[in-house]
């Protein structure tokens, strides 16, 4: 919109903040502000006059310190530090905010994935099979076992579930024609005779001991070895483990609340049968009650200054812990989706795309 | 000796400033407004800026909430009467 000139000037105000917040925003934020202040997180210069800008100054600072940039190749969503666990419009969040008596003794650290990223590891595993029996097995265990810290994974198993809630009402020819017995037959041979039964502890001991001899067998291992190391000693903050006496009227909320939505999708190739399920789950999620964070930690501010810096800390190690293991796991993603994409190549299909029916296709639908 | 001397005093400046950061998030943290909140001290020495900013501020809340269940395409027309100058 252009303005006729008018004798109107807007004065310049130096270094504004890009957001300004209510007193119910900055008393929590000032409390947590002065504890990143005294482990120094956040620095004096972040200062700007707002708490909650403060705070933020510093988080941002942090998460690009423990390689967030890494992170979202692969990952879209957010790690939040919040006075809610729900999703509220702000309208919503002005009246729980005008209903609430004083300042609120409790935030979160939440995170949440928009999507799941997309790992279609078939080709990985052939290529690790030639290097060593067991390594596809060892490498789908331990690289599992390790995001399942950070996120929901769905993978062939979620898969199985699903495929055998839905054949219960198919007809042995229809549930033999159906996507849902290929989630049983596409399961390669050295995922089937072993994953299941290998442990983490012997899985990442054949990861440690075996030596490559291709260069991306090598690489994959070393990022896989290393996520690991990232989260030695952190489990996963799901909000199921937040109990009613630390936060009254959590069990209420995940009893409506829906599981959380998968941070990433594992599949052998694009489009299989697994891809198939999981498509017909994503469709129904959320529909029946918000769904629960990937992951929720609570922070208990009325406590004395040493022992909410030792809480702090803690929130923040998992943070950041979170973010190195991830970023490591991006790029493992990355090494996985390439081979993918040479499989692709090699038998002459193109990747990335997603498949849209032909006029013929159309038709016959 | 020189150079132990200004590592001596960028050290106090660094120790005043984390007290005077403290300080202001001690009073933010029981509900006051900081005195040296320094866009605070701006607003005080140029008041007109509080008023357009008010004045922009109830322009942009017109626009985020749909009154009366006006249309989705409502949303983006100001409200009648407003005078938006051209910003440059």
């Amino acid at each position: 919109m252009i303005g006729l000139p008018l004798d109107v000037s807007i004065p310049k105000l130096k270094g504004i903040r890009s957001r300004y917040c209510t007193r119910w925003d900055e008393g929590p934020a000032a409390v947590l502000g002065m504890s990143l202040l005294h482990l120094g997180i956040c620095r004096p210069h972040d200062w700007s006059g707002s708490a909650v800008d403060f705070v933020e100054r510093g988080f941002r600072r942090f998460c690009s310190q423990n390689r967030v940039v890494d992170v979202r190749r692969v990952w879209v969503g957010d790690l939040r530090i919040t006075d809610n666990l729900f999703e509220l419009t702000e309208q919503e969040r002005n009246q729980v905010e005008a209903g609430r008596e004083g300042m609120t003794d409790h935030l979160y650290l939440v995170g949440d994935y928009e999507a799941a990223a997309s790992i279609p590891i078939g080709a990985t595993l052939t290529r690790l099979e030639t290097e060593h029996d067991l390594l596809p097995a060892a490498f789908y265990t331990v690289l599992t076992s390790n995001l399942y810290k950070w996120m929901r994974v769905y993978d062939y198993v979620d898969a199985e579930d699903h495929a055998e809630t839905w054949m219960e009402d198919l007809s042995d020819e229809e549930s033999d024609a159906s996507v849902y017995r290929k989630v049983d037959t596409e399961i390669p041979a050295c995922i089937k005779a072993h994953a299941k039964t290998l442990k983490y502890r012997r899985a990442k001991k054949i990861l440690e001991e075996t030596r490559p001899h291709t260069g991306v067998a090598r690489e994959m291992i070393r990022h896989l070895l290393e996520m690991d190391a990232h989260g030695q000693g952190q489990e996963h903050a799901w909000p199921g483990h937040i109990s009613d006496t630390d936060v009254p009227g959590i069990d209420d909320w995940l009893m409506d609340a829906e599981n959380s939505r998968p941070g990433c999708l594992i599949t052998w190739y694009e489009n299989d049968a697994i891809n198939a399920c999981f498509d017909e789950e994503a469709q129904h999620m959320g529909e029946n009650g918000p769904c629960q964070p990937n992951v929720a930690l609570p922070l208990h501010l009325n406590k004395p200054t040493k022992k909410l810096d030792e809480e702090v800390r803690r929130l923040f190690d998992h943070a950041g812990a979170m973010l190195r293991s991830l970023a490591a796991a991006a790029k493992i993603v990355e090494l996985v989706r390439d081979l993918y994409d040479e499989y692709l190549r090699e038998h002459r299909l193109e990747s990335g795309l997603p498949v849209e029916p032909g006029a013929a296709g159309l038709r016959a639908e | 000796m020189k150079h132990r001397n200004l590592a001596a005093a960028a050290r106090r400046t660094i120790d005043e400033d984390t007290k005077r950061v403290l300080r202001a998030l001690k009073q933010a943290a029981h509900g006051r407004v900081d005195s040296h909140d320094p866009i605070m001290e701006q607003l005080k020495k140029c008041p007109e800026a509080f008023r357009v900013g008010e004045i922009l501020g109830k322009v942009f809340d017109s626009l985020k909430y749909t009154q009366d269940g006006g249309e989705f395409r409502d949303r983006y027309l100001p409200p009648s009467g407003a005078v938006i100058p051209p910003l440059v």
